[in-house]
């Protein structure tokens, strides 16, 4: 057997409502990235119900990986692979567990390195398919789950500067949603609906102990107060008005959390990933911020920015890189997250 | 035939390997520490026991699983192993009732005569039960997800009830008044790892990709929504799901 000229690793993610096989090489190639999405079972609940999720990743997870392989034309996993990598945490244990045990199995059978992967670290390295990332850099990670401003002082290396108190963006946008009578989830129909709207009408952003955390329940909690008045007076409100008044108020506490650390840590590049990266009134938001202090900018791309295991192969190469790999006998851990600066 | 028997639906861990021609049998030896460490024990389990039979993941047949009911986190570490598994091997998935298996497991250590059906029972909480009649010999009865005194007036005569040591005692009185017995096993022996094994031989095989644990119970959320929608009919799980 000649030796391997690339590197090739089978990625497994599945810590929320997806469920994901991909085949990435050299950590910034994608072979294959299977997702298989159930949003269509959890909007019956109007939210992810875990035992439910679990359940669909099970059934799904073998059906994932074949097409992951045959996509990517393995055949011979055990010559053609050079790890196997699984997400571990954060998120839902259930979840997380199909993923890894899959993950865990797979490389017991082919007798392969296994990495196991920081969801997190996983979103961020979704920008490692676009361009390689300059240090060091500010990672600026939106989604259901985090809200979170990252420090990067070299490659695979990551402390919080700052944190969500409460809910993350993309969970206010969904609770937001629920106000407005949207179905779960809502942040692509807020979105559309913003798009139509006029932000004239304030809603405050909370102020936190910690210039660089974030806090959202307080702006859920004057869209719905907001919301209610109208309706004691029965007066109509427009719904694409409170729609692009509420993202403008997001957008700008990410903005000026970013805009304030951008000063203080003085980054070269900056990263946006994370499902509510897919936001493009974000997007122009932190591209014209990028702009404004010379900085390097990758975003995730919007295909990339939802859960999915390419971004994992593409963090778990890094660890491959700096031989960190892990047992057999490694556990989930749903409440994983980096250190604080 | 060479064939593992993997069992996490309860606290105890029990793999095993059997090599039926040669009757060869090697069994994960029980640890005090091993009640719901499954996701992190089964892989070095069972790749001590490969190794210490010298097979490779190739030479396998088959793999017998409990595939339910019991502990939902259980069940599925199981069967993502042994499904992964499966799809990467030429081995078949063999699925078998875990309380089937207590039935039986209980069944080899049992001496009395009159005993002509066992009541595998597992604790539900709410004074539920999962259980099932298991006549030795003919396919179970009545397997579900039981209020129990429902379960208890189906009880045949000379029936024994079976159930892991420390799960029953809100049901002991009952049997008793009903005139039945009742066996309690340790963790440990619940399930015997060999024995299920020895049913992988000739139980029915399954499809390993699209396997789904038995549950025998819906999620409290389905039960709700399905109560809204009586005409969603029975759940179908796979049309919930979809490829991006
Ligand atoms: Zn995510």
């Amino acid at each position: 057997m000649t030796a391997k000229q690339d590197n090739l690793i089978l990625a497994f993610e599945s810590s929320a409502d997806e469920t994901s096989a991909a085949v990435v090489k050299n950590g910034h190639e994608i072979l294959s990235n299977i997702v298989a999405t159930q949003i269509a079972s959890h909007q019956r609940f109007g939210g992810i119900v875990p035992e439910v999720a679990s359940r669909h990743h099970l059934e799904w997870i073998n059906r994932v990986t074949k097409e992951a392989l045959q996509e990517a034309s393995i055949t011979n996993p055990a010559a053609q692979l050079s790890a196997v990598a699984a997400t571990y945490g954060p998120g839902l244990v259930g979840s997380l567990l199909i993923g890894l045990m899959a993950g865990k199995t797979f490389a017991m059978v082919h007798g392969l390195p296994f990495i196991a992967v920081n969801h997190l670290a996983g979103h961020i390295s979704a920008a490692n398919f676009v361009q390689p990332t300059s240090y060091p850099a500010m990672a600026v990670m939106v989604s259901g789950g985090h809200t979170e401003l990252l420090w990067m002082a070299k490659e695979n290396s990551f402390q919080i500067i700052g944190t969500t108190l409460d809910d993350a963006a993309g969970e206010a946008f969904d609770k937001v949603g629920r106000i407005l009578g949207l179905n779960y989830p809502a942040g692509k129909e807020m979105q559309e609906m913003a798009a139509k709207g006029q932000a004239n009408i304030h809603f405050p952003i909370a102020h936190t102990e910690n210039t660089f955390d974030f806090s959202f329940s307080g702006l859920k909690s004057s869209v719905l107060n907001y919301v209610h008045h109208a309706d004691q007076l029965s007066e109509q409100i427009n719904k694409n008005d409170v729609a692009a008044s509420f993202q403008k108020a997001v957008v700008e506490a990410i903005i000026e959390k970013t805009e304030a650390a951008i000063q203080v840590f003085q980054p070269v590049q900056l990263l946006l990933g994370g499902g509510v990266a897919a936001n493009l009134a974000l997007r122009t938001a932190i591209e014209h911020l990028a702009q404004t202090y010379h900085l390097k900018l990758t975003e995730a791309p919007i295909s990339l920015a939802g859960d999915n295991a390419a971004m994992i192969g593409a963090a778990a190469y890094l660890n491959f890189k700096a031989g960190r790999f892990s047992g057999l006998d490694l556990n989930t851990d749903p409440s994983l997250n980096f250190s604080r600066m | 035939m060479k064939i593992l028997s993997i069992d996490t639906s309860g606290s105890s861990l029990n793999v095993g390997l059997l090599d039926s021609s040669t009757g060869l049998f090697f069994a994960h030896e029980h640890t005090k520490d091993e009640a719901r460490t499954h996701s992190m024990k089964i892989l070095p389990a069972i790749q001590a026991l490969m190794t210490k039979a010298g097979w490779s993941f190739d030479q396998l047949d088959r793999i017998a699983l409990t595939a339910g009911p019991g502990s939902f986190t259980g069940l599925r570490i199981g069967a993502a192993v042994a499904k992964m598994i499966a799809g990467q091997t030429f081995a078949e998935l063999v699925p078998v009732s875990t309380l089937e298996m207590i039935a039986l497991s209980a069944r080899l250590s049992a001496t009395d005569p009159n005993t002509t059906s066992y009541l595998p029972m597992i604790n539900a909480r709410n004074h539920n039960v999962f259980a099932a009649i298991c006549r030795p010999g003919k396919p179970l009865d009545d397997e579900g997800h039981w209020p129990f005194t429902d379960f208890l007036s189906k009880a045949p005569k000379n029936s024994i009830f079976v159930f892991e040591q420390g799960t029953g005692d809100d049901f002991k009185a009952e049997i008793q008044t009903a005139g039945l017995k009742f066996i309690e096993q340790p963790s440990e022996k619940l399930i015997d790892a060999k024995l299920l094994a020895q049913q992988g031989l000739s139980a029915a095989r399954a499809d390993a990709d699209s396997f789904a644990p038995r549950y025998l119970r819906k999620t409290a959320a389905e039960m709700a929504w399905l109560k809204k929608h009586p005409d969603a009919g029975d759940g179908d799980y796979a049309k919930y799901v979809s490829e991006v």
